[in-house]
């Protein structure tokens, strides 16, 4: 009776363990794959940006908003051959997500 | 008796668990891989272009450098032919009219024949470099299919759907004439490089994770003129 008892311990106890490990790693790799894909839709955005395309910075937000993120805020500044986005914002569970990247290429040719 | 199903209740959680665990780590991984090797691709093909196109234009540059030497001499010919027929009856006048002529088409010639040599420069570089930025990027694609070797099966096909010309003509055939851009130029000078790629989890993999994608992307850049100021101006098409 005991060995069942500490059985049925052992395996909550593994079992939570197990599910706390399962779900830090998953909400870890959630957080690196946000940031990865938010990366690159604000590497696209720059290009956008560079090309002198209409609606870049709608287009961004559009696509931030499939992110649950919440009271986003972009800043841009673009000028000839350099683009510089700003990303502030918090995240459905509270934390706040800011991202700053900037691509300069030098397009004027002396 | 308890005790073995308690072990057995671990044993099936961890089997319906681990699989979970893997399909969402696959899914993780194959959205890194892509935006990996697109990124990759992406900025190998920008900034291999705008230098192309920078590299171009300053050809460009050397050869409209030399339009008022062309003029120069033109104007000069066009003396001399003036003085050779108000020579007409005077032997002497028409000797130094005729060597001053031959001494200026000597010069065209000379001057002919660097304008020509820029303009061949200029596009055997320009096919140099696109086949530069096509190995790079092969590099890349071979270097990122051997770390997912054991998961994926990839294909890659990159062309150049517009080659870099040089956009120049000349303004009247003869030798040594003004070079300028062609109305055209934004079109016949960009490259534009096409780059379809598709992938597919191997046979083992597919147990846990089946996907399959294909897609296309289109990237470069082009030359832009406004006044005196050249630009490049990238393109990134469908990326």
């Amino acid at each position: 009776m005991n060995q069942k008892g500490q059985a049925a311990v052992e395996l909550s106890i593994f079992g939570l363990f197990l599910m706390t490990t399962i779900l830090f790693t998953v909400r870890i790799g959630l957080a690196i794959q946000m940031n990865i894909v938010i990366g690159e839709l604000i590497e696209s955005a720059h290009l956008c940006e560079l090309q002198r395309r209409p609606s870049c910075r709608h287009k961004l937000q559009a696509s931030l908003n499939d992110f649950n993120l919440k009271n986003v805020n972009l800043v841009f500044r673009t000028t000839n051959d350099y683009s510089y986005i700003q990303l502030y914002a918090n995240t459905d569970l509270g934390k706040i997500f800011q991202k700053e990247s900037e691509l300069a290429l030098e397009l004027d040719v002396p | 008796m308890f005790l073995n199903n308690n072990r057995g209740s671990g044993a099936v959680l961890a089997l319906t668990i681990l699989p979970l665990l893997f399909l969402i780590y696959g899914t993780f991984a194959l959205t890194g891989y892509l935006i990996q090797i697109k990124s990759r691709v992406r900025s190998t093909c920008i900034l291999q272009s705008i230098e192309l196109q920078k590299e171009m234009i300053g050809f460009e540059k050397k050869l409209f450098q030399l339009n008022p030497l062309s003029t120069t001499l033109r104007l000069r010919l066009i003396a001399a032919e003036a003085q050779l027929l108000t020579s007409a009856g005077n032997p002497v006048a028409i000797a130094a009219a005729l060597a001053q002529i031959a001494s200026i088409r000597e010069q065209q010639q000379v001057l002919d024949g660097i304008q020509k040599t820029i303009i061949k420069t200029a596009h055997f570089k320009s096919q140099l470099a696109t086949a530069a930025m096509l190995l790079k990027i092969q590099m890349h694609l071979q270097e990122m299919g051997s770390i997912w070797q054991f998961y994926l099966t990839s294909f890659s096909a990159m062309y150049v759907s517009h080659a870099a010309q040089v956009a120049v003509e000349p303004d009247f055939e003869d030798l040594a004439p003004n070079y300028g851009l062609t109305s055209d130029y934004k079109t016949a000078q960009k490259l534009v490089l096409t780059w379809q790629h598709s992938y597919r989890t191997k046979q083992a993999p597919q147990r846990i994770i089946d996907s399959a994608n294909q897609f296309e992307f289109t990237c470069g850049a082009g030359p832009n003129k406004k006044g005196n100021q050249w630009s490049v101006e990238i393109n990134a098409g469908k990326f």
